[in-house]
């Protein structure tokens, strides 16, 4: 009456084009790993994603023009996060942790070696808290063994610092606004809101006092919209559903602000850790950062650039003039090939 | 989950034991796909224990109740195969033309149900000493929903269906997840006169 569809190809393990769904089953969670492309270059890119509670998978779906080039080359590893994006397993707040994180993402290259051998080059790119997780990750002098070269694409690094660097962020790209007499008025608002944000003279933010900062980039971000200051290169969401294991009701109801406010505590409180222990980090780093992105701008990678001990010719910050916070679908080509030009410097 | 599991189980086989009646007893079967686009089949049977007709100058108005245990599986690739296995609570109108005694209904209805899933591909879990493979796990969840069908007459023996359903998945996981599915059919009447 019925029939089951398996999803145990017989693809072979190494291939220019291949597919192998995953699930890593660890501390009651379980998630899903989804290795696609070239298996045969021996490169396998790990790609944390955002939010925190947000999927992987959408890279893979509703941005293709940046992940096929890539999985052209090399093997990407789309995974989601515990309770986030297609993650299955128990919902448990309590191991909703940064500490948890690492362990998970520890587990998934020690599931990568597992099944695809000890061989195989790593590379870890994470945007956004993506690039929070993969900074914290790397602390661990062992971790950074783990890895040939680390990407952070519009990564948050510290977040009271990035507080700030929203605020200087919106100043700049407003003041370049009304110097070339696009939307004056609406930039002069937004730049009293900013003042009057800055009167406060907050130096340590919190779960509590950061909302205005939002309120801030959400006003910020719709203005640089209407400025048409941004490319796009989305794939709709209906093709993703179609022809991905893409579940926009299921990312939707994980990625919500009440279940991750747990995390973004204990960002505030990491932030101390980080900024001790940046100068451990020795591996090449490239950063890359939206020249609008006004949630986590360009000055997060200067700062990380600034910080770490890796030497000058292995780390850089890259800024994509045409894009935001999401620059996978603003300029997703330029991205990939300088993803490209990095990892071919170090496999 | 045992108990709830018990619950749906003897639900249905109290409707199947007492919702028994002689006459207007089908067989559907439909498409059954998730978003629309994710592939499934449903099978259901319907049974009939109320029924109220008015007879109008140009058309007949039945009213009627009708439990439909079904069964359902569906594929959503690259992620999970799953197993629905539940009980709607069917409420007809239906308008049958006098003169040729063609007929369209309308059938809103509310289901609850135990839903399987069997998660796709290669599973791994973590202990001690490495991974463990552990293919075909998955997860139970009790499901709850409802939303309406439409169909018609096609010939004496056959209907066809048109839906579209809604439930919430309550998962072992502590989740609620939405599903939205669409539905494409037809039921075959057992007892034609």
């Amino acid at each position: 009456m019925f029939f089951f569809v398996s999803g145990c190809s017989d693809e072979e393990l190494f291939g220019e084009n291949v597919r192998h769904d995953l699930w890593l089953i660890h501390k009651n969670a379980k998630l899903p790993v989804v290795v696609e492309g070239n298996s045969r270059s021996n490169v396998f890119v790990i790609l944390l994603h955002g939010g925190p509670g947000s999927s992987s998978q959408i890279f893979n779906s509703e941005t293709k023009a940046f992940s096929d080039p890539l999985e052209d080359d090399y093997a990407m590893v789309y995974y989601d996060q515990r309770n986030a994006g297609l993650a299955l397993g128990e919902w448990n707040e309590e191991k909703l942790t940064i500490e948890q994180h690492i362990e998970d993402l520890e587990k998934v290259i020690e599931l990568l070696q597992h099944k695809f051998g000890d061989e195989i080059q790593i590379f870890l790119a994470g945007h956004s808290w993506g690039g929070y997780l993969g900074i914290s990750f790397l602390l661990n002098i062992e971790n950074q063994q783990k890895v040939k070269a680390w990407i952070n694409i519009d990564g948050l690094i510290n977040r009271n610092r990035n507080m700030k660097d929203v605020m200087t962020r919106i100043d700049s790209i407003g003041t370049e606004q009304i110097t070339n007499n696009v939307n004056i008025d609406d930039w002069k608002e937004i730049l009293k809101e900013v003042e009057s944000e800055r009167m406060k003279a907050i130096t340590q933010y919190s779960v509590d006092t950061e909302g205005e900062i939002f309120n801030l980039i959400r006003l910020a971000e719709s203005q640089i919209v209407k400025d048409n200051l941004l490319n796009y290169n989305f794939n709709s969401p209906f093709s993703s559903i179609h022809s991905d294991n893409y579940d926009p009701f299921r990312i939707f109801i994980t990625n919500t602000g009440s279940r991750d406010k747990g995390l973004r505590e204990q960002m505030y409180s990491f932030d101390s850790l980080i900024e001790a222990s940046l100068e451990n980090i020795r591996i090449p780093t490239l950063s890359i950062y939206g020249y609008y992105d006004v949630k986590t701008p360009l000055q997060q990678g200067e700062y990380l650039n600034s910080r770490i001990s890796t030497e000058t010719i292995d780390k850089k910050v890259v800024i994509l003039n045409n894009s935001g916070h999401s620059s996978m679908g603003n300029e997703p080509v330029l991205l990939a090939n300088e993803i490209k030009t990095w990892i071919e410097n170090y496999r | 989950m045992k108990k709830q599991v018990l619950t749906v189980i003897l639900i249905i086989s109290t409707i199947l034991l007492f919702g028994q009646s002689p006459k207007d007893r089908d067989i559907g079967i439909n498409y059954f796909g998730e978003l629309g686009i994710r592939p499934g089949l449903e099978v259901d049977y319907g049974l009939n224990f109320w029924k109220k007709a008015k007879k109008g100058k140009r058309k007949i108005i039945t009213q009627q109740l009708y439990f439909r245990p079904s069964f359902a599986y569906y594929y959503y690739p690259h992620f999970s195969n799953n197993l629905l296995l539940s009980a709607k609570l069917n409420y007809r109108i239906k308008f049958t033309n006098n003169k040729n005694h063609k007929y369209l209904f309308a059938e809103p209805f509310v289901r609850v149900g135990f839903l399987r899933y069997f998660l796709v591909g290669e599973v791994f879990e973590s202990g001690n000493n490495g991974f463990t493979e552990v293919n075909l796990k998955g997860s139970n969840s009790i499901i709850f929903g409802g939303a309406f069908d439409v169909g018609g007459y096609i010939s004496k023996k056959f209907d066809w269906l048109l839906g579209f359903d809604y439930y919430a998945e309550s998962t072992e996981d502590k989740l609620i997840l939405h599903r939205f599915i669409a539905k494409l059919g037809t039921r075959i009447k057992l007892n034609t006169k």
